[in-house]
């Protein structure tokens, strides 16, 4: 090779190098701002569909609300006063002893009315669930849930309690009601119980039954089912709040829900 | 000539070490890491430009002046994108640059610098694949280290290509000579034009974006 070749090939090779290196920044510039326009628009419909979903929580939490008080008014409170009224109608002031007692028992049923009524009025909704403890308010829950099936709860909260993000709680507290409402209708379990794990940078929410149990596979299959779609939710508004979803159930062994942050 | 080449690379480098120790309180770890090697830089060309005053040989200087280099490199890439790798690359460089200056005896280390030139681009590639991949809306602008892998590469790439070819074709040609002495002169003045733009810059990084 002479030298005048060499000197031609080194300055091609230089040539297209440089072309090269300059062609390589600039694409890389076109394509970092091309994802990050691609990026800003993901994140908006994200955070659009997030909005949503926590609308749609908010309304399924007070659709609950009514559903507790629809429940509360009817099988309790409307007992009490019926109860009451017979009281009332049966009372002859004639029997002076016997008014009394039938007097005093009203009185008591009365007092208790008003109890329930008050309880009734701290009845959860997406207000109280947003500035309440998740502990308190999933109490709450399993209390009516007790009332509901007649099943034994129980409730553990390991660590100390933290306040959680408020988007955050009301979405975790919405899974969990979904979990309980399940496990309630669909699984007739003796036992249901709720355990809150807090530690340093980490948040577990599990829910377990002993009931019937079921495939979750084949019911997150059917189309247009209930329990199907309902778990399907329950994935989709973890994944919003970027927790971690999973269930684990087989027939007649029971469910366990576990959401972790 | 000489005197031309030293008298703006000295400007940009004090101008560079200037802003960084200014704005010391504003720059990331990671970017503190490369004012460390901006300092070392300054210190050595001042030191190895005064032992050639003085005709006293500077080589030993500039050979471990590569091993600071490539390892300031390191820590400051791995302190930016958190990719281990890089600490064996790193090690891996750092023995070729010991190992050639044994072998070189007292010739300047050209094999040793084209290991730690390819290091550079090495790192400075694997940068941009970490940002191409990072999910931000963070402009390029606000990362110094898209600034400072930007200036190593182009003088990465340039200057293997220079050392490479002349050594290929055993190019004794006075043109090409002047060619590849000019490129490495400017890709100088550009890496630390880079650095001051980066340092003035705010500073966002791969960890807090």
């Amino acid at each position: 090779m002479n030298v005048s070749k060499e000197v031609v090939i080194t300055l091609v090779a230089t040539t297209v190098v440089l072309f090269l290196l300059v062609a390589f920044i600039i694409a890389f510039v076109f394509f970092f701002r091309q994802k990050q326009v691609q990026y800003k628009v993901d994140k908006k419909s994200m955070e659009e569909a997030f909005q949503q979903e926590l609308l749609q929580a908010q309304l399924e939490i007070q659709e609950q609300t009514l559903q507790h008080i629809s429940h509360e008014l009817h099988d309790n409170i409307g007992q009490i006063l019926s109860l009451v009224k017979i009281n009332l109608t049966n009372v002859e002031i004639s029997q002076e002893e016997a008014a009394r007692q039938k007097l005093a028992t009203t009185r008591s049923l009365v007092v208790k009315a008003i109890s329930d009524l008050r309880a009734l009025s701290k009845t959860l909704n997406a207000d109280y669930v947003l500035h309440s403890k998740l502990s308190e308010v999933l109490l709450f829950e399993l209390n009516y849930i007790r009332q509901v099936c007649g099943c034994e709860t129980d409730m553990k909260v390991l660590g100390t309690e933290r306040v959680l993000e408020p988007r955050q709680q009301l979405v975790i507290f919405r899974i969990a009601q979904e979990a309980l409402n399940n496990a309630v209708k669909y699984a007739l379990p003796t036992v249901v119980s709720v355990e809150l794990a807090f530690e340093k940078d980490f948040f577990r929410l599990q829910i377990t039954d002993n009931g019937q149990g079921f495939d979750p596979e084949v019911v997150g299959k059917r189309e247009g089912n209930e329990q199907g779609s309902g778990l399907q939710n329950m994935k989709t508004r973890a994944r919003l709040i970027g927790a971690r979803f999973e269930i684990k159930s087989q027939n007649d062994r029971g469910t366990s829900v576990s959401v972790e942050l | 000539m000489k005197y031309n080449f030293l008298t703006p690379y000295f400007a940009i480098l004090i101008i560079g070490v200037g802003l960084g120790i200014f704005r010391y309180s504003k720059l990331s770890e990671a970017t503190r890491t490369i004012l460390y090697m901006t300092i070392i830089t300054l210190l050595t060309e001042l030191l190895a430009h005064w032992l050639g005053l003085n005709r006293i040989p500077n080589l030993v200087v500039y050979n471990s002046f590569m091993v600071i280099q490539t390892v300031l490199l390191g820590i400051a890439f791995v302190q930016e994108t958190s990719y281990r790798p890089i600490i064996v690359m790193a090690s891996l460089t750092v023995l070729l640059v010991i190992v050639f200056w044994f072998l070189s005896q007292d010739k300047f280390n050209s094999n040793g610098l084209v290991s730690v030139l390819t290091f550079m681009v090495t790192i400075s590639l694997i940068y941009f694949y970490l940002l191409i991949r990072h999910d931000t809306i963070v402009p390029l602008r606000n990362f110094p280290f898209f600034w400072f892998s930007t200036g190593f590469l182009t003088f990465g790439v340039l200057n293997v290509l220079g050392f490479g070819l002349i050594y290929i074709f055993k190019i004794e040609n006075q043109f090409l000579n002047e060619l590849f002495t000019n490129i490495r002169i400017y890709s100088n003045y550009f890496l630390y034009l880079l650095f001051i733009l980066a340092f003035a810059l705010p500073q966002n990084s791969l960890k807090n974006t």
